[in-house]
């Protein structure tokens, strides 16, 4: 009795110790799976897709000849998918890629304009006149970046494979012509355990 | 006598630590049940963060459930969908069982299991982040729970071979196709609706007469009349009577919770053998009341008395005892029986229709589970009773009396570890009623009154100032859980 009390007493620590919470950092493009769902890689993998892409394809070079840097406006991106999924992890990738090219300039989005909006509203009646902003100076955009997520998934038991498209495209605004469509598919095998121990 | 006290010591220490593990169900039952009909939710979701004992770590799906669900009624919706989404999480962690944990739950009971959700459960778990989504006009992420859910329908269908347990949900698809159609996916639309009519003939609940009507004409509309004669759908009005065909609507949509959802209890049966030659039969209902039955049964032979008389061990006073325990559904009365939407400056009016019925749904599953649940618990009582016997037969003395109580005592601690698995989520509604009412783009003000049987007014609930845009399908909810 009193060998297995100390043996007790001397992993009793050590017990402790493995069950704590352990935080390790890791580089912000490592790759760790740990559900199967869409995660930061996938999104990762999108932005750095699609930027390449957009950035090649001859829609710029139209712009480019006639010395122009077209204006961009970030529409909306439908997740027609089976997961929740935050579209901006890529879509602000690929804004600041675009921007940072110098080849693409961005306008605020929707939402963005809302409250830029409401700020001059607030400076026409608060602020003074030679600082105070005025309505009607905004820069309008050429194009719009619109966008699905689709994913199909298949499932039989604890075994699933699922697929996921993303398409994103440029759309001039004035004549609704599409100049530019990329797109990435991702497919994952996913298998969970039926029985632990 | 030292071997006979070990025993004991051991079986009482392992009754009280899995006394621990019997049934909490009816503890938050109780903390919970006057804030809920009060309509004090945050109280509830106050006494429940205060209290997680009232649910250890087995139960934590439903944990994070019931506050999700307190905090839908308390119309705090970001909040809700932080709890349910954390809830799926958990469920779809349980898929993994733990070998071990199984073994001890064969030799207990079914409650040392983490609870996992019963179907129904978790299609009105995914039905809630929807309507949290859609009450905040987010129509998009209530189709993302539509696509969710739909996988878990498919893995049902898949593995009930025999085409008879719940593998779909009316209300669940009947809600999607409400927002496919708000998303301009009308073919999705049609889908879902017909997925919703066949889930309502194949199942416990009824198909409401006015769903059945807008099925059938929707269905003409969308150029598929062949779904008409698939599903065997007649109209029982003309199309002039029925409100609401076509795509895109602009509506108002009053979602109704009506009354409190059921809760599960047990019953037990007892039945010990003094074999003397007395059978003691006891019946214990979820109430708590206790029948018992004396009858006469066989006696030992005469050699086991001669047995004591001479001072060897004798099965004199010696017990064979089975106890087994079974969940019941305990369903709560409601006050309320339907609601009436009136739009006051449109000058429309619509009576609810119940889309939902959780007491069908908790009765339908004990139904799907019956034969799992009789097995687990035969195999339980089987395993328990032979080490019983075994325990008995090592305590046997040759005083009758000595015998008498240590069986007793022996039979008393193994009932400690019998125990149903009456854990649910007894916090959904009893019933799910839907109002719908076609309005023109504009700003809206809308009461809503919750009726009883007789059609008295128990309570209403105003929502001014609506805008609502073309196309727009605006959600509103009430609860009225008396």
């Amino acid at each position: 009795m009193n060998k297995i009390l100390k043996v007790l007493l001397l992993i009793a620590p050590v017990l402790a110790v493995g069950c704590s919470t352990k935080v390790t950092r890791v580089q912000t493009d490592s790759v760790i799976d740990l559900t199967g769902r869409w995660n930061d890689t996938d999104s990762r993998l999108v932005a750095e897709e699609m930027i390449k892409d957009c950035l090649s394809q001859r829609w710029l070079y139209s712009w480019e000849s006639q010395n122009k840097r077209p204006v961009v406006i970030i529409g909306k991106v439908v997740n027609k998918s089976h997961e929740h999924i935050s579209v901006e992890t890529f879509t602000k990738d690929m804004e600041r890629a675009l921007l940072n090219s110098g080849k693409v300039n961005f306008v605020a989005s929707k939402t963005e304009r809302e409250q830029l909006r409401e700020e001059r509203d607030d400076m026409a009646e608060n602020a003074s006149v030679t600082t105070a902003k005025s309505d009607g100076e905004e820069t309008g955009a050429d194009l719009m970046l619109l966008g699905t997520i689709n994913s199909v998934p298949d499932q039989n038991g604890n075994k699933a494979v699922v697929f996921y498209q993303t398409n994103l495209e440029l759309i001039e605004i004035e004549s609704n012509t599409k100049v530019w469509i990329g797109e990435k598919k991702i497919k994952k095998f996913v298998e969970r355990a039926n029985t632990k121990f | 006598m030292k071997k006979a006290l070990l025993i004991i010591i051991v079986g009482a220490a392992v009754a009280v630590v899995f006394q621990s593990c019997a049934p909490r169900s009816a503890l938050r039952q109780d903390s919970l049940a006057s804030a809920i009909v009060n309509g004090d939710y945050l109280t509830a979701v106050k006494n429940i963060q205060q209290n997680p004992k009232l649910y250890g770590k087995l139960n934590q799906y439903l944990y994070y459930m019931d506050i999700g669900v307190l905090f839908h009624y308390a119309q705090l919706y970001d909040s809700s969908n932080v709890y349910l989404q954390r809830a799926v999480d958990i469920n779809q962690e349980l898929f993994t069982r733990s070998v071990t944990n199984e073994a001890a739950a064969i030799l207990t009971n079914d409650n040392v299991r983490p609870y996992r959700s019963r179907p129904y459960e978790l299609s009105m778990l995914h039905q809630l982040i929807a309507f949290n989504f859609l009450a905040k006009g987010n129509t998009e992420s209530a189709l993302v729970e539509t696509r969710r859910a739909q996988l878990l329908f498919n893995e049902w269908e898949r593995k009930d071979k025999n085409g008879t347990k719940y593998t779909n949900d009316p209300m669940f698809h009947y809600i999607s196709s409400i927002s496919y159609d708000a998303a301009g996916e009308y073919d999705n639309s049609m889908i879902s609706l017909y997925k919703a009519i066949e889930a309502f003939q194949n199942g416990p609940l009824k198909l409401p007469e006015e769903v059945q009507n807008y099925a059938y004409y929707q269905f003409i509309k969308n150029d598929r009349e062949g779904d008409n004669a698939l599903l065997k759908l007649n109209a029982t009005r003309p199309q002039s009577q029925v409100d609401g065909i076509g795509n895109e609507l602009t509506e108002i949509i009053v979602i109704g919770y009506a009354g409190r959802g059921p809760a599960l209890d047990e019953k037990s049966w007892r039945g010990t053998w003094v074999k003397d030659g007395l059978l003691v039969v006891t019946h214990t209902d979820p109430s708590g009341a206790i029948e018992t039955m004396t009858l006469p049964a066989p006696s030992l032979p005469e050699k086991e008395l001669q047995n004591a008389e001479k001072g060897q061990k004798t099965k004199s006073g010696t017990t064979f005892h089975v106890k087994f325990s079974l969940p019941v559904i305990k369903k709560n009365p409601s006050q309320t029986d339907r609601f009436v939407a009136r739009c006051v400056n449109c000058g429309k009016t619509a009576e609810s229709i119940v889309i939902n019925d959780l007491d069908k749904q908790l009765e339908k599953n004990l139904e799907d589970t019956r034969a799992a649940t009789m097995t687990r618990t035969v195999i339980r009582v089987v395993l328990r009773t032979i080490a019983a016997e075994k325990a008995k037969n090592e305590m046997q003395t040759a005083n009758p009396m000595a015998n008498l109580l240590l069986n007793v005592g022996t039979d008393l601690l193994a009932d400690q570890l019998e125990h149903a698995d009456a854990r649910n989520c007894f916090l959904v509604p009893k019933q799910v009623h839907i109002a719908r009412i076609p309005v023109n783009p504009g700003t809206w003000s809308v009461s809503v009154d919750a009726l009883n049987q007789q059609g008295m007014v128990i309570g209403t609930k105003t929502f001014d100032s609506l805008t609502i845009k073309r196309g727009e399908k605006r959600y509103l909810f009430y609860s009225s859980l008396k």
